[in-house]
C-alpha cells in the first residue's frame, strides 16, 4: 500500500517539477519584451474602449501612440486632460495633436424648401428610406430620419423642426459616427478654423436642381471662378473646398446665386 | 385530358393564399395598346450591369434597332421599341424614387411590317439559337428578369434532366400569363420544343396553378402524344411561382442553400419568356413589348394589354382610364412589386403587371405603424424557404445586421408572406431587405 502511494506522489510531483522547470526556463527565453509607457499611456486615457480615435480599443491607441503613429489628441471623452497627461508620461514638448475636426452638415434642403414625393410607410430610418430611394423630390438631399442623431454618443446632433440636423460645435468631439451612419453622405468632417462650407451635395444638373430644391447648387462654379479655382474647384457639378488650402474671402459667399455657401465671418477674421 | 395528372401538387412548406383578385381582367383577352408618343426605354431592364447605350442624342431609330449593348456576361441587350428620334439619354424614374440612365424616343415616321412567314428552325444549331435568344435581349419575363441566354446555356459540368415551364402565376390580380396560354398555346408548345433542343432534355413539365384551369385544360388539347410534355395541376399556394417552389413542388426536390436550379437537373421558364424565346429565334424578334396586367378596381377597362417596353404609365392612364385618382401604383403584383412615384415611370420587360389601389385599399397597409414582435410565429408557419423571419426582423429592428447570417438571411426569397400574416404589421421584408444591402456592402 505504501509502494503505491510513494510510487505515484514521487511520478507526479516529480513531472510537477520538471513541467514547473521547463515553464520557468521558457518564461525567460521567450519573453516579449512590453514598452513600460504603454501600459502608462493606457492609464490616461478615458478607457471606454469605444473606438473613436479610429483604433481597436484604448491599448491599441496607446501603442500607436507610443510608436508616434498616431495624434495624442483623438481620444475624445477624454478631452484636454488627456492630451496633456499623455505629454507628460512621454516627455512630449510642442504641439504633437490633429487639428480637431468638427461634424458639417451640408444639405438645406428642409422640409419646406424640397417637397415630399412620396407618402413612406415603413421603417423610420434614413437607411431604410434612402433604399427605394428617399421620399423626399431630391435625389441627394438630406431625409430628415435622424440616423445622425441616433448614432451620436455625445449628443452632438439633433433632427429639428425643419427636418435638417443641427450640429452642437461645442459638443461635437469630431469622431466621425454620424458621417458613417448618413446613407447619403451629407456630413462631412470640416477643420475647426475652417469658414467656407458649400452647403449641397447634389450632383444633378442645374436645371433638375433648381426644380425640386430653390436653395441647392447649380453648378454655376461663379464661387469657384472669383476665387480663382484656388483651393476650390469643381468636381460633377459641385465646388469642393480643399480646407488647408483656400484662403479666399467671403465674396464667393456673397455672389453665389441660390445661397448655398455659408461663410463665417467670425473665423474668417480670427484667422487672419 | 390524357396529358393532365389528376393529383394536385404543391411544396410542403409554408405558402399562404391571399384573395386572388383575378376575376377583374381574368375574360380580357389580349388586346393592343396604341404606341406611346414618348419611349422611356431603360439601359438597366435585368439582372447584371446596364447595357451600354449605342446611339446618341438626335440619332434616328427605327423599330426592333439596338440601342444598348449589353455589357458583361449577365447583361442583356437593349432594343428600340418604336420608331423615332432619340432626344434624350439621361437619368428617368424607374420603379421606386431610383433614378437609372434610360434612352427617351421621340414617335416619329414609319413603321415597318415585320415578316410574317413562318419559317423553319429545326435546321439551326445549338449556338445559332443561343445566339438569337441573345441578339433580341430575352430576359425571365416573370419579374426577376435574369438572362435567358445564360440560363439556357447550361455549363457542360452539369447534367440537365428536366425543364419545367412556370405557368402558376401565383401573384393575385396577375392574369398575363393565364391569356397568353389561353391564346397563344401552339406559339408555347413550339418555344418548348427549341428550348427542348437546346438542353437536350427527356421530360418536360408544365406547371399551372388550378385557379387557371381552363389554360390547362386548352393547354392540353394542343399537346401530341410524342412532344413528352406532362401537365401538372398545382394547388393554389403563393409563392409557387417562385422557381425554388415550383422545383419543389413538381420534382419533390430541394435546390439547396446558395444554388441555383441546374444543380437539381433543372431549369424553370415562364410562359412569357418562352413565348419571346420562340419569337427571337423564328421571326429575330427583338423583346420590344410584352403582355402586361393592367388592373385595380379603380380602372376604367382593366384588362391584359399588349405593351411597348418604355411607354410611360402616364400613356397607359390615358389610354385605360381611371374613375378616380390611385393613392399607390404597383408595378407587377401586389406582394413583391416595387410601387412608383412618378407617371414618367416606363413598362419594362420585367413588368407583368400594373396595378392601381384606390386610397381605401391602401389605407390597410399599415407598415408605418408597426408594433413590437410578438413572437408568435405566424412567420415562420408560412416561410417557403423554412426561415425564422421574426428572428431576422429583430435583428433588423436593433440593428445588428451581422448577426443575420447566423438566420441564413441570403436564402430569403423576399416574397413576402411573412408580412402578410404578421399580427404586429411589421415590415419583415424591409428588414431582410435592409440587411442584405449592409451585408453586401461588408462583402
Amino acid at each position: 500500500m505504501l509502494k503505491f502511494v510513494l510510487l505515484s506522489t514521487l511520478s507526479v510531483g516529480g513531472l510537477g517539477l520538471l513541467f514547473g522547470g521547463l515553464l520557468a526556463y521558457a518564461a525567460k527565453k521567450l519573453a516579449v519584451a512590453v514598452d513600460e509607457r504603454v501600459h502608462d499611456v493606457e492609464k490616461t486615457l478615458a478607457g471606454l474602449n469605444c473606438g473613436i480615435c479610429g483604433y481597436a480599443g484604448c491599448s491599441t491607441y496607446a501603442k500607436a501612440i507610443v510608436e508616434e503613429k498616431a495624434a495624442v489628441n483623438l481620444c475624445a471623452p477624454g478631452g484636454k486632460n488627456t492630451v496633456e497627461k499623455i505629454k507628460q508620461v512621454l516627455n512630449l514638448t510642442g504641439d504633437h495633436s490633429r487639428e480637431s475636426v468638427v461634424a458639417r452638415v451640408r444639405c438645406q434642403g428642409d422640409n419646406k424648401t424640397v417637397n415630399k414625393l412620396i407618402d413612406y410607410k415603413g421603417i423610420v430610418s434614413c437607411s431604410a428610406v434612402s433604399q427605394v430611394g428617399g421620399d423626399k423630390a431630391c435625389s441627394y438631399g438630406c431625409m430628415g430620419y435622424g440616423d445622425c442623431e441616433n448614432a451620436c454618443l455625445f449628443d452632438a446632433i439633433h433632427i429639428q423642426e425643419n427636418g435638417l440636423p443641427l450640429v452642437d460645435e461645442a459638443k461635437c468631439t469630431g469622431c466621425g459616427l454620424c458621417v458613417k451612419a448618413c446613407p447619403r453622405n451629407i456630413i462631412e468632417m470640416a477643420p475647426q478654423s475652417a469658414y467656407f462650407f458649400i452647403r449641397c451635395v447634389s450632383k444633378d444638373f442645374g436645371p433638375v436642381v433648381s426644380r425640386v430644391c430653390k436653395k441647392g447648387c447649380i453648378g454655376c462654379n461663379i464661387c469657384a471662378k472669383v476665387n480663382n479655382f484656388e483651393g476650390i474647384k469643381m468636381e460633377d457639378n459641385l465646388p469642393v473646398v480643399d480646407y488647408a488650402s483656400f484662403k479666399g474671402d467671403g465674396t464667393g459667399a456673397e455672389k453665389c446665386p441660390t445661397k448655398v455657401i455659408e461663410f463665417v465671418e467670425s473665423k474668417f477674421l480670427a484667422r487672419k | 385530358m390524357k396529358h393532365i395528372k389528376i393529383r394536385t401538387r404543391t411544396f410542403l412548406q409554408g405558402g399562404i393564399h391571399p384573395p386572388e383578385n383575378k376575376s377583374v381582367t381574368y375574360e380580357h383577352s389580349i388586346e393592343n395598346l396604341p404606341l406611346p408618343k414618348k419611349a422611356i426605354i431603360p439601359l438597366s431592364q435585368h439582372l447584371g450591369k446596364p447595357a451600354l447605350p449605342v446611339v446618341k442624342k438626335g440619332d434616328t431609330v427605327s423599330e426592333g434597332q439596338l440601342i444598348g449593348k449589353k455589357d458583361g456576361n449577365y447583361s442583356s441587350h437593349v432594343h428600340s421599341s418604336i420608331t423615332g428620334k432619340v432626344t434624350d439619354i439621361g437619368p428617368y424614374y424607374t420603379a421606386s424614387n431610383v433614378k437609372s440612365n434610360c434612352i427617351v424616343i421621340q414617335l416619329e415616321g414609319e413603321i415597318k411590317r415585320m415578316n410574317a412567314d413562318k419559317p423553319d428552325w429545326s435546321n439551326l444549331s445549338r449556338e445559332q439559337i443561343l445566339q438569337r435568344i441573345s441578339e433580341a435581349g430575352v430576359v425571365g419575363m416573370g419579374g426577376a428578369a435574369f438572362p435567358t441566354d445564360v440560363k439556357l446555356n447550361v455549363p457542360s459540368d452539369k447534367k440537365v434532366d428536366f425543364f419545367i415551364v412556370n405557368g402558376a402565376e401565383c401573384e393575385p390580380y396577375l392574369t398575363c400569363d393565364y391569356r397568353l396560354m389561353m391564346e397563344k398555346p401552339e406559339e408555347i408548345v413550339e418555344g418548348i420544343q427549341i428550348i427542348k433542343k437546346l438542353l437536350n432534355v427527356k421530360k418536360v413539365f408544365f406547371g399551372v396553378e388550378l385557379n387557371k384551369r381552363p389554360a390547362l385544360e386548352h393547354i392540353a388539347e394542343h399537346l401530341r402524344e410524342k412532344d413528352n410534355i406532362e401537365l401538372i395541376a398545382l394547388k393554389v399556394k403563393y409563392p409557387q411561382g417562385g422557381e425554388k417552389q415550383l422545383i419543389k413542388a413538381i420534382l419533390n426536390k430541394e435546390v439547396p442553400s446558395g444554388g441555383l436550379p441546374f444543380d437539381v437537373g433543372a431549369v424553370v421558364s415562364n410562359v412569357a419568356t418562352i413565348n419571346a424565346v420562340r419569337d427571337a429565334v423564328l421571326f429575330q424578334k427583338p423583346v420590344i413589348e410584352r403582355v402586361v396586367t393592367v388592373t385595380g378596381r379603380i380602372v376604367k377597362n382593366p384588362g391584359n394589354y399588349k405593351i411597348r417596353i418604355g411607354t410611360p404609365l402616364s400613356d397607359v392612364i390615358a389610354d385605360t382610364g381611371l374613375t378616380e385618382e390611385p393613392a399607390k401604383i404597383i408595378l407587377g403584383g401586389p406582394m413583391m412589386g416595387p410601387s412608383v412615384v412618378s407617371l414618367d415611370t416606363p413598362v419594362t420587360k420585367g413588368t407583368s403587371g400594373i396595378l392601381f389601389l384606390s386610397e381605401k385599399e391602401e389605407k390597410r397597409v399599415r407598415y408605418n405603424a408597426y408594433r413590437s414582435c410578438i413572437h408568435c410565429a405566424k412567420c415562420l408557419m408560412v416561410c417557403p424557404v423554412s426561415l425564422n423571419p421574426c428572428m431576422l426582423s429583430l435583428q433588423g429592428e436593433f440593428e445588428t445586421y451581422d448577426q443575420m447570417t447566423r438566420y441564413d438571411i441570403m436564402d430569403c426569397i423576399e416574397c413576402g408572406c411573412c408580412n402578410y400574416v404578421c399580427p404586429s404589421f411589421r415590415p419583415i421584408v424591409q428588414f431582410i431587405k435592409l440587411g442584405k444591402s449592409f451585408l453586401k456592402k461588408k462583402g
